[in-house]
C-alpha cells in the first residue's frame, strides 16, 4: 500500500518544486501553486482531507474548457490532485474593472457550457459556477475550474448536503429536489446576469434577449430551463 | 511503487502522471472544444424536451391526488408537513402552528408525568410507521417525544429549577427557562445519524422555552446540569414565539425538528456553532409567511458546513429567504 501521507507525498515533491503561493486553504482543501525547479513549469496541487469523484473521472479528459487534470493521487489521509495550472485572471477579478457587454459574456459562457457539457456527459454536477471559478488565460482561453463543491449524479431523492455559494445556489441546490445538471444551468444563468449587470438577477435582470435567456435558466422549477448546456449555448 | 518510464523516478502506485519529469503516462481523451450545432440535435433536444414537459405534466396530475400521503420511505418528522410547503398554503401552516401550540402548553401548563404514560406506546408506534395525515402527526411526534420521555425520567419539571440557576441565559427583561427531556435515539439525531457510542442518558433536548430575553436574543446553553443539550424538539420556541428575534444555538446541537420555531415571525437571525446540523422540514413556517430574510450564520463556509436537512425547511422555495453569512 501507498503508506504516504499528503505532507509525506507534497514534501517529496518539494525535492523538485518550488512552492509559489497557496491558492486556498479552506474546507479542508489546501490549493498549492508549485513551480517546477528546472523545468519552470507551474502545476495546481490539491491537497483534499475527502477525495472528490470528479477528478477522478475528468482526469482522462483533455477539454479545452476545462483544467487537465494530471493525476490524482489517493493516499492514506485524503487525495492529491495535480493539475493543470491556468496562468489567467478569473471573470470575478475581469469583474472588478467593469461589467461585460453581450458578446463577450456569450463567449464567456458559451466555453463554460462547454465545459459543463463534458461534466454533465461524465455524470457530474459542477454545482459551484461563478465569476471566481471562471478563468480566462492569456490567450483568451475560458476555463472552468474548482470541481470541490461538485458530485455524481445519483437517484437519493434529494442533496443531503447544501452545497455552493449563496447566490448561485439554485432552489434544488438548497433542498428542493435533487441537483442535476440543471442546477448548473440555474447558476450558468445567474453567472450571465452578473458579467451583464454585475448584480443578481433579483435585483437587476439583463435587458434584451439575454434577460430571456437568464430568465429561461433561473426558473425555479429545473424543467422549466434549459435542459442541457448545449441547449443553453445554442440560445446564446 | 513503480518508476517513471521517462525519467525513472519513484512514483505512486498507479500513477497516471510523472510530476517529476511533467509527462503524463496514459493517453487523454481529447474533446473537441465546439459544440455541434447540428440542427437535428437542436431536434432531437427540443423534442427530448417536450416530452420531458409532458412527462412533468403527467407526474403532477398523478401526483396532485396523491399529495395528503406520504412517501413510505420519509422519516418521522418529514412526513407531518410534506404536503404542506407545496400546496397547503397559508391555512395550513397556521393549522400546523396551531397545532404546535396547544402541544407546547399540554406539555408545560399539565403535570407531564399525567400527561404522559397513557398512551405513549401507540403514539410512538404511529410516528414511527408511514403517516397519512399532515399536522396532527407532527403534533404526534412532539407530545411522543416528551411523554416518552418524561414518563421514563421525571426531568420536566424537576430540571426547571437547575435550568434557571445554572445554565440559562437571564437578562434583564425576564429570566429565561429552557425546558427539556432527556433525549432518546429518536429525539437526539435524524434518522441514521446518531453513532453508535450515543448514549442518549448523557443528553437532553429542548422542549420548550420560556421568559423575555433582551433584544430578543436567546441563547440555548451547551449544557444542562451535567448533560448535554443535543435537540430542538417541535415548538420549543413556540412560548416565546412573539419574542424571538435571534437564536444562538450551542455547538452541541445537531438537529432541529419541524416546527421548533413554529410562530416566530420575528426570528431573523440563527447562529449555527455545530459543524453538522440536521433541520428539518418546517422547522421555521412562520418565516416562510412573512417578507424577509432569515439569516444562518455559521463559522463554518457554508460548503464546508454539514448542513443536513429534511425537505424544505421553511416551506415552499425556501432559497429565497435562506441567505448564509459565513
Amino acid at each position: 500500500m501507498s503508506a504516504m501521507t499528503r505532507k509525506g507525498y507534497l514534501d517529496r515533491l518539494l525535492t523538485a518544486y518550488t512552492r509559489v503561493a497557496v491558492l486556498s486553504d479552506k474546507n479542508g482543501c489546501t490549493v498549492y501553486r508549485l513551480r517546477h525547479n528546472t523545468k519552470g513549469q507551474d502545476l495546481v496541487l490539491r491537497s483534499f482531507s475527502q477525495p472528490i469523484a470528479a477528478y477522478e473521472i475528468l482526469r482522462d479528459v483533455a477539454c479545452d474548457a476545462l483544467p487537465l487534470i494530471y493525476d490524482t493521487v489517493t493516499l492514506d489521509d485524503g487525495q492529491i490532485v495535480l493539475e493543470e495550472f491556468i496562468d489567467g485572471v478569473t471573470v470575478a477579478e475581469i469583474m472588478e474593472t467593469g461589467k461585460y457587454r453581450y458578446r463577450g459574456a456569450k463567449a464567456v459562457l458559451t466555453a463554460v457550457c462547454e465545459a459543463l457539457t463534458v461534466l454533465h456527459q461524465r455524470g457530474l454536477v459542477h454545482r459551484d459556477v461563478k465569476p471566481e471559478n471562471v478563468m480566462i488565460d492569456k490567450s483568451g482561453r475560458v476555463v472552468l475550474i474548482d470541481f470541490n463543491a461538485s458530485r455524481q449524479v445519483s437517484d437519493a431523492a434529494k442533496d443531503t448536503l447544501i452545497m455552493g455559494t449563496v447566490g448561485y445556489a439554485s432552489p434544488e441546490q438548497l433542498g428542493i429536489t435533487q441537483s442535476d445538471a440543471r442546477t448548473d444551468i440555474y447558476a450558468a444563468g445567474i453567472l450571465l446576469n452578473t458579467m451583464l449587470t454585475g448584480k443578481h438577477p433579483s435585483e437587476q435582470l439583463a435587458g434584451g434577449r439575454a434577460g430571456r435567456i437568464v430568465k429561461k435558466c433561473t426558473q425555479l422549477t429545473p424543467i422549466d430551463r434549459y435542459q442541457t448546456a448545449a441547449l443553453l449555448a445554442a440560445a446564446l | 511503487m513503480n518508476n517513471c518510464p521517462h525519467c525513472g523516478e519513484v512514483l505512486q502506485e498507479g500513477a497516471h502522471f510523472c510530476p517529476y519529469c511533467m509527462t503524463s503516462l496514459d493517453d487523454k481523451t481529447v474533446i473537441p472544444t465546439r459544440i455541434p450545432k447540428h440542427k437535428w440535435r437542436l431536434l432531437a433536444a427540443t423534442a427530448a424536451l417536450l416530452f420531458a414537459l409532458f412527462a412533468l405534466g403527467t407526474v403532477l396530475l398523478l401526483t396532485r391526488g396523491d399529495d395528503p400521503t406520504v412517501p413510505a420511505d420519509a422519516p418521522i418528522t418529514t412526513t407531518g408537513s410534506q404536503a404542506i410547503g407545496i400546496t397547503g398554503g397559508t391555512t395550513t401552516f397556521s393549522s400546523i402552528e396551531s397545532g404546535g401550540n396547544t402541544a407546547t402548553k399540554s406539555e408545560r401548563g399539565s403535570t407531564p408525568t399525567s400527561t404522559g404514560g397513557t398512551d405513549t406506546a401507540t403514539t410512538s408506534k404511529k410516528s414511527g410507521s408511514t403517516s397519512s395525515k399532515t399536522s396532527s402527526t407532527t403534533t404526534t411526534t412532539t407530545t411522543t417525544a416528551a411523554k416518552g420521555d418524561s414518563a421514563q425520567t421525571n426531568t420536566v419539571q424537576s430540571g426547571n429549577p437547575s435550568s434557571d440557576t445554572e445554565t440559562t441565559t437571564t437578562t434583564a427583561a425576564t429570566a429565561v427557562t429552557y425546558t427539556y427531556v432527556i433525549a432518546t435515539q429518536e429525539t437526539a439525531y435524524p434518522p441514521g445519524k446518531a453513532p453508535y457510542s450515543f448514549t442518549p442518558s448523557d443528553y437532553v433536548v429542548i422542549t420548550g422555552v420560556s421568559g423575555v430575553a433582551t433584544n430578543g436574543i436567546y441563547e440555548v446553553p451547551k449544557t444542562i446540569g451535567d448533560q448535554t443539550v443535543i435537540a430542538i424538539m417541535p415548538s420549543a420556541f413556540a412560548g416565546v414565539s412573539d419574542h424571538v428575534k435571534t437564536v444562538i444555538l450551542p455547538t452541541s446541537v445537531r438537529t432541529i425538528w419541524s416546527n421548533a420555531f413554529s410562530g416566530c415571525y420575528n426570528l431573523t437571525d440563527l447562529y449555527f456553532s455545530a459543524k453538522a446540523i440536521g433541520i428539518y422540514e418546517d422547522a421555521f413556517p412562520a418565516v416562510a409567511q412573512r417578507i424577509g430574510t432569515l439569516t444562518f450564520h455559521s463559522p463554518y463556509d457554508s460548503r464546508n458546513f454539514d448542513f443536513y436537512y429534511y425537505r424544505n425547511i421553511a416551506g415552499d422555495y425556501g432559497a429565497q429567504w435562506a441567505q448564509w453569512n459565513g
